[in-house]
């Protein structure tokens, strides 16, 4: 069987773990190969649909760190937590 | 103001847009050049029905074309592997057209995320909801002929999405049930419920909520 190639957008790792949880409720429900149908089709929606475009430009953080959790600044800025540190240590 | 020559001009290069888009998310299962001859012969009705005061004509087109070729597709059922992902993309797509405008977007980052998880699990839950209510059979592919396990689980999963469909207030369950199961039109279902289109898409979007809640259950 020749897979699908997969689409652009699930090569980053943070938007392929939203993805994927979204899909998560479907595993063991449907068969594999419509499971990652479907996860093809959230990133090709998130890629064409203008409105989910906007949505995910704003949720998605500017860097993440492995772990991905992320630390929120002043007017909205994103910092990943593992870099707030590093600078805590320089500065302090 | 565009002549219809042109309108049809421009709208060619849409439906050339909007047919390969689709093509795309069905795979090789339908023919692009089907897709084209169904998004071109509902083009002439477009045109003429178009009225600016509707909105720009590049979306308009765009949303009348895909619909015109969505339930072509539905309709003329390119094969059984291809009844299953039209079905899914219908349901999306009903549910992303569904969609009231964005009124104030959050302000949050955590907010942001919110909203873009919720959006991303209810656009899972109408495709799960278009693959599970195709007909019998229409989702057997010949690479991906399921196991037993799997033919079970599918049948779990697709009487826990009729069960929230049963569930759901009269209108929203007549509406889904014909749709999906019966395979009628969305405007003739509308108009026999006796509300608007745009009201019954909202009806839409509120049945996938609660079939988004009952796959969480």
């Amino acid at each position: 069987m020749i897979a699908a190639p997969m689409h652009p957008l699930l090569a980053d790792p943070w938007i392929a773990a939203q993805v994927d949880a979204a899909v998560a409720p479907y595993i063991g429900r449907l068969p594999d190969g419509e499971v990652a149908w479907m996860r093809e089709q959230l990133a090709e929606t998130l890629a064409s649909d203008e409105r989910a475009a906007q949505m995910l430009r704003r949720a998605r953080p500017a860097e993440v760190d492995e772990s991905g959790e992320v630390r929120r600044g002043p007017g909205g800025s994103v910092t990943p937590i593992a870099a707030a540190r590093r600078a805590k240590k320089k500065t302090g | 103001m565009l002549a219809e020559r042109d309108l049809i001009f421009e709208g060619l290069a849409v439906v050339h847009n909007v047919a390969r888009g689709l093509a795309r998310r069905l795979g090789r299962c339908v023919s692009l050049d089907d897709m084209l001859g169904m998004g071109n012969l509902a083009l002439v009705d477009v045109v003429r029905e178009y009225d600016p005061a509707r909105g720009p004509y590049g979306a308009y087109v765009a949303t009348r074309i895909k619909w015109a070729i969505l339930d072509g597709l539905r309709r003329e059922t390119h094969g059984r592997s291809a009844a299953a992902r039209v079905l899914a993309i219908v349901a999306s797509e009903r549910y992303r057209d569904g969609l009231p405008p964005e009124s104030e977007p959050p302000s949050t980052l955590e907010q942001d995320q919110a909203a873009l998880t919720g959006l991303l699990e209810r656009h899972a839950a109408a495709l799960a909801f278009g693959l599970l209510a195709a007909p019998r059979g229409a989702y057997l592919t010949a690479p991906e002929i399921e196991t037993p396990e799997e033919q079970l689980s599918r049948a779990q999963t697709t009487q826990l999405a009729q069960r929230a469909v049963r569930a759901l207030p009269e209108r929203e369950r007549v509406l889904m049930e014909r749709y999906y199961y019966g395979g009628e039109p969305f405007d003739a279902i509308a108009r026999d419920l006796g509300i608007s289109k745009s009201w019954a898409c909202r009806l839409h979007n509120q049945a996938i909520d609660a079939i988004h809640e009952a796959m969480h259950a």
